[in-house]
């Protein structure tokens, strides 16, 4: 009997290995190493000084408002133009296919080549200004400019398709007899679809918008190579820290980056928990 | 002029067409019934009617007023969906109360229209449910008193009780009868289960393959069907093939019957199994190949001259045992059928 | 018996030049007598062990380089017989490679390894670089600078750490926007171009490329004096202490208000190839830096052939690169022989003329340069004389506190 018992519990943990070990691995792991590393001096000892850079310096201060402030404007841009894109896609119309394929390519385009593109296209005296020019007319500073135009623009065509590519999936899943009902009960095509259809896509949106959150949060190439010089984001701090070698610094940034990104996806969780689409709910 | 009006609707899906020109009449009042198997184009019809899919051609007037070109949300018409369609992020209440807001009917009133949707419809005290708290039978009166809180014109129902299990479906069957009753509100009931359709309608249609075939009251169609088809669908028959003289026939194997309306050379018949006589004869034409008991009334199949017919005793008291020899009588005259020709098995 | 004469000869005379700790070297895979080696008879020694050794791993950190790189190794190869591997790496992480290695005590991945002059504190305090007086004992080093020779940016190297590439951060301009009349020749000079031309000057921003960390060093060197300016030439600070004096001390109030008033009319730019790119955009008309990317970028055709260069009065930072052998190499005589063939005069020739890389031996001068080159060099009159030493760590140091002093008030 105990031997039975002892033995269940050798399968139990047996079976749970796979999944726990490959978080602990895989993500623990690596977590905990950087922790530790953030609160290390060279010689081994203990420190906050680390942290203490983050929160006491202006420039890592305004770098974490930047990482922010180049998480969230995205987002939002990105949002007024994926969700009529996926409505737009759901529609019947000539070409329809081949733009299906096209749209998501920027998926494919590296962060790096988005923002020597833009170097090129979108600089002042740069292809598009050349090409104008004849017109009398010239770009604006999008490039190194204060509000960080280009870094959002450039962030916002990368992530348009990942985001429509969601959006649509989440609008697709609701069933057509829905949206028929809400018509049969007098809803226009609009009232439908901001009293019905918006709300019931809202989980996949909701992930949308954490997930292009946090990707553009971290991203670094584009505002690295776009951005102003001053203020810099968090991550393209880090990037300069690493290159310092100061791989105690690297860490704790990107602990407090990664802390960020938590607290925002608990944020998520507590929302859509609210949300009450979640059919794998029982009745309470 | 008839309440809701039909005419020559066809539907094309690219190359299929999934309804021949359709035309279909229906008064005021009327409890109507579109019955036919899965694929004939019901669904369609209503999806048609409601105004979520467009007719390739055709005419639809409701009340003299043509409908057709008009967006669903204008039709003054309520659907009730086979898959109950609820809101599953609206409370009960919400659900009733969106088609209300919608059509901007006043507060007090919309309150007063909701609770007594709710008490027609058995809701009383589930308002604050969310759907995903509601049992399947209760979806549906949700998804009925959705529907009926509108007041609208017409009312249709798309197989409304096919996801429900037998017994509640019965249920719900009489409620849905009461209702119509109650509010009398005109309403097409399409359903391809024929029980229900003789149960509920005023008026049955019979579709098939996209076309009407037949249109009756449910005791016309039964008794006296012109179309094979009808005859198969709603209930069991025997399709036959006589040699007509007036109105008389003789069946292949000699035995000469009454027709219902004269005819000349080859006549098609339907028989219902329960109109035929069986009477244990040593000399009968036919035998007995199998016997089933099934309480109120005995089944038989019987052989006779190469075709396999289908009996149907009431009340027996005695069994006739299977290789008995039989003979059959045929009480009253026989249907004749307008088709060209049967199909090969019923 | 001769030889033997020779040999305590040579060694006195190293004796006599090289520093006290060439004799006790910390090499682990020495397969000759180094200690005999001297200039003369270097081939002598070296080749023969040098052929044994067969093959040379040399890294190189500086993208820009490969190709000056691939002419070196292709003569090199064809003059001894010996396979050089090459590989490009990024210098951060190929330094904490060789730390590493050094502190594993393992073989060391790279033998001849081309590496930031900056970077010298860095390695030496890990014990990665061979502690061999290169200056003193390769042939071709006979007209090595003295400035570098023994020491490098006030660290003292022993010849271990020669660099074998100049550059010099600059003033840079397009004449056909800037006549010469209006260029600008001191810091003062400039800032006041600024202002009659607003964000029509690029300034580098210092920890996005050396042209921006040169210049604030120079403008450092420019406003301070007497204490505050030993300080900012103090060699022994550590990159901490630098930082701490950066950040804290009231002797770079005359920085933060030059930059201030600079950046208010200036434009503050990405990095090196940014200003430049700016500048072939005809956006800015003047920019800081560096003289051998100037080269690259003509030579590509990103920049106008009005492009020139200038230097400001009292000096801007010009700075190296070095080739070492560290300490755990595996091939040093073959090391020490491609070192040997990169600071020769042809391929020093070779490197200023096709590069505009700068050389450390005293005999290669301007003149030997094509016409065609010598325009986009810079000019004899301001070169080398206004070319002030490198003090990276302050210049960090400075760059930082510019963020946090200027740039994010
Ligand atoms: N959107 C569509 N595109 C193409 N063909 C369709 C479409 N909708 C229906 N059809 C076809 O039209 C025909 C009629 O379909 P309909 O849904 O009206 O059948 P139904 O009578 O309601 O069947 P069921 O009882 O199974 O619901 C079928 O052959 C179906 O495949
Ligand atoms: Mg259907």
């Amino acid at each position: 009997m105990q031997a039975a018992l002892h033995d269940r519990k050798i399968q139990l943990a047996l079976l749970l290995l796979p999944g726990v070990g490959y978080l602990v691995l895989f993500f623990g792991g690596p977590l905990v190493s950087a922790l530790i590393g953030s609160l290390r001096l060279d010689d081994g000892s203990f420190t906050l000084q680390w942290y203490e850079r983050i929160f006491t310096r202006a420039t890592m201060l305004r770098g974490l408002q930047t990482s922010i402030y180049y998480g969230v404007a995205p987002v939002f841009v990105s949002l007024l133009v994926s969700i009529p894109l996926a409505l737009l896609i759901r529609q019947n119309f000539w070409g329809r296919k081949l733009f299906n394929g096209l749209y998501k390519l920027p998926m494919a385009v590296p962060g790096i080549i988005v923002a020597l593109m833009v170097i090129i296209m979108a600089e002042r005296g740069g292809f598009i200004d050349r090409v104008i020019a004849p017109f009398g007319v010239s770009m604006p500073k999008l490039v190194r400019d204060e509000w960080g135009i280009g870094v959002i623009l450039a962030t916002v065509w990368k992530q348009i398709p990942f985001m429509t590519l969601i959006i649509t999936s989440a609008f697709a899943g609701i069933p057509e007899d829905i949206r028929h009902a809400a018509r049969s009960l007098g809803a226009s095509r609009l009232n439908t679809f901001a009293f019905v259809e918006v709300p019931l896509a809202m989980p996949g949106i909701t992930a949308a918008i954490l997930l292009t959150f946090i990707g553009s949060m971290g991203s670094y190439a584009i505002p690295d190579i776009v951005g102003s010089p001053s203020p810099r984001p968090l991550s393209v701090l880090m990037l300069f820290e690493f290159g310092e070698g100061r791989f105690a610094q690297v860490y704790a940034m990107g602990m407090v980056l990664s802390l960020f990104a938590v607290v925002v996806l608990l944020a998520y969780y507590a929302l859509t928990a609210n949300i009450g689409v979640n059919r794998a709910k029982g009745d309470e | 002029m008839s309440e809701l009006e039909i005419s020559n609707i066809t539907k094309d899906y690219g190359a299929t067409r999934a309804l021949h020109p359709v035309s279909i009449n229906v008064e005021r009042g009327e409890f109507v019934t579109i019955l036919g198997p899965s694929g004939c184009g019901k669904s369609t019809l209503l999806r048609i009617l409601m105004g979520i899919a467009r007719p390739s051609a055709g005419e639809i007037r409701l009340a003299g007023t043509r409908i057709d070109p008009l967006p669903p949300e204008t039709r003054d018409i309520a659907m009730v969906f086979q898959s109950y369609a609820l809101f599953p992020h609206m409370s009960v209440g919400k659900n009733l109360s969106f088609g209300l807001r919608m059509k901007n009917v006043p507060s007090p009133e919309r309150a007063r229209r909701i609770e007594h949707a709710l008490e027609i419809c058995n809701l009383t005290g589930l308002v604050e449910r969310m759907p995903r708290q509601l049992s399947g039978g209760q979806q549906q009166r949700v998804a009925l008193a959705r529907a009926i809180v509108m007041q609208p014109r017409l009312l249709l129902f798309d197989e409304p009780l096919s996801n429900l299990d037998a017994k509640l479906r019965d249920t719900l069957r009489q409620e849905l009868v009461y209702l119509h009753r109650r509010i009398g509100t005109t309403s097409i009931y399409v359903t391809h289960d024929q029980a229900e359709a003789m149960a509920m309608s005023d008026r049955i249609v019979v579709m098939d393959g996209g076309r009407v075939v037949e249109t009756g009251t449910p005791l016309d169609l039964y008794r006296a069907p012109t179309r094979a088809f009808t005859a198969g669908f709603l209930g069991q028959t025997n399709l036959l093939t006589a040699d007509a003289d007036g109105t008389r026939a003789r069946l292949p194997w000699g035995q000469l019957v009454a027709l219902s309306a004269q005819a000349k050379g080859i006549a098609r018949v339907s028989v219902r199994p329960e109109t035929i006589a069986i009477r244990q004869d040593d000399t009968g034409a036919g035998t007995v190949t199998s016997v089933s008991f099934m309480g109120a009334n005995a089944l038989y199949t019987v052989g006779i001259a190469g075709t396999t017919l289908k009996v149907s005793q009431a009340g027996g008291e005695s069994l006739i045992a299977a290789g008995s020899r039989v003979s059959l009588d045929f009480n009253g005259a026989l249907h004749l059928l307008k088709d060209r020709e049967l199909p090969e098995a019923a | 018996m001769n030889a033997r004469l020779f040999a305590i000869a040579a060694l006195a005379l190293s004796a006599t030049t090289a520093p006290v700790f060439a004799a006790e070297t910390n090499l682990k895979n020495l397969d000759f007598d180094l200690s005999k080696v001297t200039r003369e008879n270097f081939y002598d020694i070296v080749v023969p062990a040098a052929k044994a050794e067969g093959t040379v791993t040399m890294y190189n950190f500086a993208g820009s380089f490969g190709d000056a790189w691939k002419e070196l190794i292709t003569r090199f190869e064809a003059k001894y017989g010996i396979k050089v591997e090459y590989s490009d790496v990024k210098g951060a992480q190929a330094n904490q490679q060789l730390i590493a290695v050094q502190k594993a005590g393992e073989d060391a991945p790279v033998d001849a390894y081309f590496a930031g002059g900056g970077d010298y504190p860095l390695l030496s305090s890990a014990g990665v670089v061979g502690n061999i007086p290169l200056t003193s004992i390769l042939p071709n080093m006979d007209h090595y600078d003295p400035a570098f020779a023994q020491s490098l940016f006030g660290k003292p190297h022993g010849g271990a750490y020669p660099l074998v590439h100049l550059n010099q951060t600059a003033i840079g301009y397009d004449s056909a926007f800037v006549k010469p009349e209006d260029l600008p020749k001191t810091f003062d000079e400039l800032l006041a171009w600024a202002e009659k031309n607003p964000m029509r000057l690029g300034v580098t921003l210092p920890s996005k490329g050396g042209s921006g960390g040169g210049f604030i060093y120079s403008v450092a060197l420019n406003y301070l004096t007497g204490e505050c300016r030993t300080k900012l030439t103090d060699y022994t600070l550590t990159a901490e202490q630098a930082a701490d004096w950066a950040m804290t001390s009231e002797c770079l109030e005359p920085v933060w208000d030059y930059y201030r008033k600079l950046l208010s009319v200036a434009e503050l730019t990405n990095g090196n190839a940014d200003t430049l790119n700016l500048i072939n955009n005809q956006q800015l008309y003047i920019g800081t830096v560096w003289e051998d990317q100037v080269m690259t970028f003509i030579r590509g055709k990103q920049l106008p052939d009005t492009f020139r260069l200038t230097l400001l009065e009292n000096g801007q930072v010009g700075s190296g690169d070095a080739m070492f052998v560290p300490a755990n190499a595996k091939h040093v005589a073959a090391a020490m022989l491609l070192i040997d063939m990169a600071i020769g005069k042809d391929f020093q020739a070779w490197k200023l003329e096709n590069k505009a890389s700068r050389s450390p031996r005293t005999d290669l001068t301007s003149n030997l340069v094509t016409p065609e080159t010598a325009k986009y060099l810079l000019p004899s009159s301001v070169y080398p004389r206004l070319s002030a030493p490198a003090f990276w760590d302050m210049a960090k140091a400075l760059g930082e506190a510019l963020d946090e002093k200027v740039l994010s008030q």
